[in-house]
């Protein structure tokens, strides 16, 4: 089973968006490391540091299974994430591959709050961590306001 | 000193059908409040009905959770009530979570986190659910009492609203130091009587106003939770001077040794062992009622309701119609049209 798509969607507009924050010449992994970070900054002041690294490592449990380029990722105890953009020889994985398995790790991330609390109250989070995204734009490509 | 030189203390909603009335109009502004309670008693769906009724962007609320029930599973349940409105997160209502501050530090940590925040939002309203689970430590640098007296008087002076919420059990009621510093003691219960759960809600203090005493029934339904007051409220007040009218069984006999019949507005017990006629002399009374064009409700509790009404139906020649308030349990009756 793999995340809602309306979760991936939101998880690809939200990796874009801090990519085009970032330099163009930095890999995507910082990227990913962005969205992440500022996530677990806002649901650990909310839910609690514990609660955020139950989640984390919930989702990254998940992802992996999708996207073996993940393997050598953790999350440690305050949820932060390590070892993301680090490969496992044996596995082999193309580092182009690192946007899209951002995207499967933060859309497992989203997915697990959207079961739990619904996408009214999801949406409402996100958009307190990234209020001037327009994630109500559906049809958004890039995902930031114009 | 004269009405005027007093200061205006303003009332809150507390979002609570039946509570304001209970409180005497509402919570007083600024107050401190306590809603203690056994685990399930309800007191996290008051604070939050409370913080709904009253947190707005300009009067944020800052709701504070501590050990225990996490925010994500809190929310989870509690978006269930219909009082919830999820667009009033996070503008008008952010939750904090304090579990780290608490595991790793002592409950000075705890009031300057508390402080921190409140110094930047600025909230009318906070709740802290639950400040019981903060103490763990006994070496902790200011004890319990301490803690609350400190956060008492910061919260005062930032003008707002608190509650803390904290797991009691009845016994701890007596002579508890943490309570003196309250504004407001709230106690909710749930009790087994027989077979059946009862939930009672009592205001042991409230300080700046009257307050109905007593211990009031409140259940908690998809709309979280209605209080009943155990009088009228303190608001409530009779529509009409007391009566001197009698009002008849429909029995003239009867009716003669009572002096015409029973006082409006007076409670009659009907006592008697089985089989001695007590529904059914309340039936006639209710079935004269009927006839004088004066509606009745009878409520029945060992009875099936359609039987009761075709009895009484059948009995008095009125109809008596099942109105059903909350399912079985209400009935009225009307007269009969043919």
């Amino acid at each position: 089973m793999t995340a809602a798509p309306g979760m991936r969607d939101l998880a690809h507009r939200l990796l874009t968006y801090e990519a085009g924050a970032g330099r163009t010449s930095e890999p995507m992994e910082f990227a990913t490391l962005r969205v992440y970070e500022k996530l677990r900054q806002s649901l650990s002041a909310f839910a609690g540091v514990a609660a955020f690294e139950s989640l984390a490592f919930r989702a990254l449990t998940q992802a992996k299974s999708e996207a073996p380029g993940l393997s050598a990722a953790r999350v440690t105890a305050d949820g932060s994430l390590q070892g993301l953009g680090e490969f496992d020889p044996q596995v082999g994985i193309d580092k182009n591959q690192t946007g899209e398995d951002g995207v499967i790790l933060l859309a497992r991330l989203l997915n697990l709050l959207l079961i739990f609390l619904g996408e009214t109250l999801t949406l409402r989070l996100v958009r307190d961590v990234w209020p001037e995204t327009a994630f109500d734009d559906r049809n958004s490509k890039d995902g930031r306001n114009a | 000193m004269s009405t005027q030189d007093k200061v205006t203390i303003n009332k809150l909603p507390t979002g609570v059908p039946g509570l304001d009335e209970i409180v005497g109009g509402g919570l007083p502004e600024f107050s401190f409040n306590i809603i203690a309670g056994a685990p399930g008693s309800g007191k996290t769906t008051l604070a939050h009905q409370f913080v709904f009724a009253n947190a707005t962007p300009e009067h944020p609320a800052l709701y504070f959770t501590v050990l225990g029930e996490s925010a994500i599973k809190m929310l989870r349940y509690q978006q269930q009530y219909t009082f919830f409105d999820p667009a009033k997160l996070p503008d008008s209502i952010r939750f904090i979570n304090l579990s780290q501050v608490v595991l790793e530090k002592d409950l000075g940590a705890v009031l300057e986190e508390i402080t921190k925040e409140v110094e930047n939002a600025n909230p009318a309203v906070v709740v802290v659910d639950s400040f019981r689970t903060m103490v763990r430590k006994p070496e902790s640098d200011m004890d319990l009492q301490s803690f609350i007296q400190r956060l008492s008087l910061f919260l005062a002076s930032w003008q707002a609203t608190t509650f803390l919420i904290g797991e009691y059990a009845e016994d701890e009621l007596r002579d508890n130091p943490i309570f003196t510093v309250a504004d407001g003691l709230f106690w909710l219960r749930q009790t087994a009587e027989r077979n059946s759960i009862v939930r009672k809600l009592q205001v042991i203090k409230l300080r700046g106003q009257a307050s109905v005493p007593g211990l009031h029934t409140f259940r908690i339904t998809d709309a979280g939770v209605q209080a009943f007051s155990r009088t009228f409220g303190l608001k409530g007040h009779l529509k009409d001077p007391p009566s001197h009218r009698r009002l008849s069984f429909g029995i003239p006999e009867l009716d003669k040794m009572l002096g015409g019949g029973v006082r409006e507005g007076d409670s009659v017990l009907v006592a008697g062992s089985s089989g001695t006629g007590k529904s059914v002399l309340a039936t006639q009374f209710i079935a004269e009622g009927i006839r004088q064009g004066e509606p009745g409700i009878v409520a029945v509790f060992e009875e099936r309701p359609q039987a009761y009404a075709e009895r009484a139906t059948r009995a008095c020649s009125h109809y008596f119609v099942i109105i059903g308030v909350n399912g079985d349990h209400g009935r009225a009756v009307q007269k009969d049209q043919g």
